[in-house]
């Protein structure tokens, strides 16, 4: 049984404004094992950078905070631990890729002292040691080690997410948040970036949490994929689950109906109707239930369970009575 | 799409084998390509020499020594910037005033640059109370013109070159802050700054290695310039009678001395007045200069 890295138990994260306070994350339950990778799908605002943030205590300091629930990292009681240890285990156990390779990376410093760096902060090893190892790790996602003193500006777009994958796996982290980690990068660029993640993965045994609404680099990347919706998971399971189970939350299924097919010739697209329920209002039943072709008279009453099959579980009123 | 797993055997594309450069030298490098800074550069130097050797070049006591029968001299070769009232060769004068504008000027920039960018750092990264706290202070010393506020200063302790240093620092430390601070909060939003924070770096190391090398360039510039009006601040002060006491040479109280006679005797002002010039112009070239050399995107 591999070892869990991440436990997220019941997390609720509100961010408050002068005007109002916005629920972004709402009753999130997530469990990451050892090696794993865990697709994290849903439209923009459902709460999955929150999410994220929450893990490594970067939330907009004043503003946003963790009301309730529970965050365990290999160990780790992130709620309760202070600013010190949470320095320590960035960028050495959690690492974050961040979605915009092109403001991510210092304008000032070359790119070998901002892999240095990371090193630097969490190794206690000799300089010679570490330079090796900056070169071993920028010839690991493939960028010359020559090209170390380059500054950020000199590289591509494709070549800076590499450096930045090289920054984030430098230290050899259990556990890897990519926050949209290609969606500045163009298709073919972006397919060499998935590639070279999924193989460092394997090679170091890194658990990878992907942030992302490309059901394709899903599919093509992760073995567990949690539909996020208004901040919960509304459905969760192996790849195979979600792919090709013919059970879904009506939410999934409107996911894939909005990606057009190929071999179909419509004239529009199937997007799904109506807009994300305005966060600054918890609704009391299900969140979806107001755009759900499905809708049952109890969804905008009772808040739904999850309801489990084996590995693939689904919150909806649809499924109580199987 | 090549697989990554065997990165290492691909053939790895060789750029031409450009020079690398240190950073140093690629500073350096870019600065000399600027015709006018580098101008600069050796003219400040020159006036720097100078005032570091000018025990070598003149006398002091050629300098502060009157005699009433060769006064008023336009120049000659003998006095090759002419004499001032009291007979004093005006050369020598010039030569051991560069030393006080100078000495002064570098001093107080150095110290009230460090103790702003702490200053201005700390309200900025920190933000809230603290950034008030502190900048509502700033504002009150700042709303004090720095010429007034030299003058209270000098006045309320006395002349003399320690107090002018106070004096200069004391009313630059709120210029400096202001700067730094603008410059860490439009630079601390950016998302490099964050990803710093998720690779576990701390604050100090955050604000000095990540934050203060962006905001390189106004400071560097509001360095140079400030040191140039902290020059022009002194030969104020002193002109008044505020800066440097007689009989030493300063350029600012040389000009003082000068005025009355300034109308048959316009070496007496212009002179001086030219020493001025040059050095404040060479300070404001390097600033130029620098701002441009700091900045790695504007390579090449």
């Amino acid at each position: 049984m591999p070892e869990k890295i991440l436990t997220i138990k019941d997390l609720y994260v509100e961010y408050e404004t002068d005007e109002a306070t916005v629920y972004a994350v709402n009753g999130l339950d997530i469990e990451v094992e050892e090696g794993e990778t865990l697709g994290l799908v849903g439209e923009t605002g459902a709460g999955k950078t929150t999410a994220a943030l929450s893990i490594m205590k970067l939330l907009p300091e004043k503003i946003g905070s963790i009301k309730k629930g529970s965050i365990n990292l290999d160990g780790l009681d992130i709620i309760k631990a202070g600013e010190g240890d949470m320095r320590s285990i960035r960028g050495n156990v959690v690492s974050m890729i961040f979605q915009d390779p092109m403001t991510s990376l210092n304008p000032v410093l070359t790119v070998g002292d901002q892999i240095y760096e990371v090193l630097a902060i969490h190794k206690n090893d000799s300089r010679e040691k570490l330079n090796a190892r900056v070169d071993e790790i920028l010839q690991l996602v493939g960028i010359p080690p020559k090209r170390k003193t380059d500054y950020p500006h000199q590289f591509s777009g494709g070549m800076k997410q590499r450096v930045i994958i090289a920054i984030a796996l430098a230290c050899e982290p259990k556990l890897l948040l990519a926050d949209e980690p290609t969606t500045a990068l163009d298709v073919t660029i972006q397919a060499q970036v998935l590639e070279m993640m999924k193989s460092l993965k394997s090679r170091l045994n890194t658990a990878m949490v992907l942030i992302t609404h490309d059901m394709g680099v899903v599919a093509e990347m992760c073995d567990r994929v949690a539909i996020m919706y208004a901040g919960e998971i509304v459905e969760i399971g192996m790849v195979e689950d979600i792919f090709e189970d013919p059970k879904h939350h009506p939410y999934t299924e409107g996911l894939f109906g909005s990606i057009p097919d190929l071999n179909k010739k419509t004239k529009r697209l199937n997007p799904i109707p109506g807009l994300m329920p305005d966060p600054t209002e918890i609704a009391k039943g299900c969140s979806f239930s107001p755009r759900c072709p499905k809708r049952l008279d109890i969804c905008s009453l009772v808040q739904p369970e999850n309801i489990s099959f084996g590995n693939h579980s689904i919150k909806c009123h649809l499924f109580k009575n199987n | 799409m090549t697989s990554v797993d065997n990165v290492e055997n691909m053939p790895i594309k060789v750029r031409p084998a450009t020079k690398k450069r240190s950073q140093i030298k690629a500073i350096a490098f870019r600065f000399k390509k600027n015709k006018l800074a580098v101008f600069g550069l050796v003219l400040l130097t020159v006036i720097f020499m100078i005032s570091i050797l000018a025990d070598f070049v003149v006398d002091f006591d050629t300098a502060i020594n009157q005699n009433m029968q060769v006064r008023l001299q336009p120049p000659s070769r003998e006095h090759i910037f002419g004499t001032d009232q009291y007979g004093r060769d005006m050369f020598a004068r010039i030569i051991h005033g560069s030393r006080v504008s100078l000495f002064v000027g570098l001093i107080s920039i150095g110290i009230s640059l460090a103790i702003g960018v702490v200053i201005g750092s700390t309200a900025g990264f920190y933000g809230g109370r603290i950034d008030n706290v502190i900048m509502r202070f700033m504002d009150v010393l700042l709303a004090i013109p720095q010429t007034l506020m030299a003058i209270s200063v000098v006045a309320a302790l006395g002349p003399g070159i320690r107090n002018l240093l106070i004096a200069m620092i004391v009313s630059s430390i709120p210029r400096f802050s202001r700067i730094v601070r603008s410059s860490i909060l439009s630079i601390s939003g950016q998302e490099f700054v964050e990803a710093a924070k998720a690779c576990g770096t701390s604050d100090f190391r955050i604000v000095a290695r990540h934050i203060i090398p962006n905001a390189i360039g106004p400071i560097v510039v509001q360095a140079t310039l400030n040191m140039a009006a902290t020059i022009i601040a002194i030969a104020g002060l002193s002109f008044i009678g505020l800066g440097i006491e007689p009989p030493n040479p300063e350029w600012g109280s040389m000009l003082s001395e000068g005025k009355a006679q300034m109308r048959y005797y316009p070496h007496l002002v212009v002179i001086p007045g030219i020493a001025i010039v040059l050095a404040v112009m060479g300070l404001n070239l390097i600033g130029d200069g620098l701002r441009d050399s700091l900045d790695p995107r504007l390579k090449n």
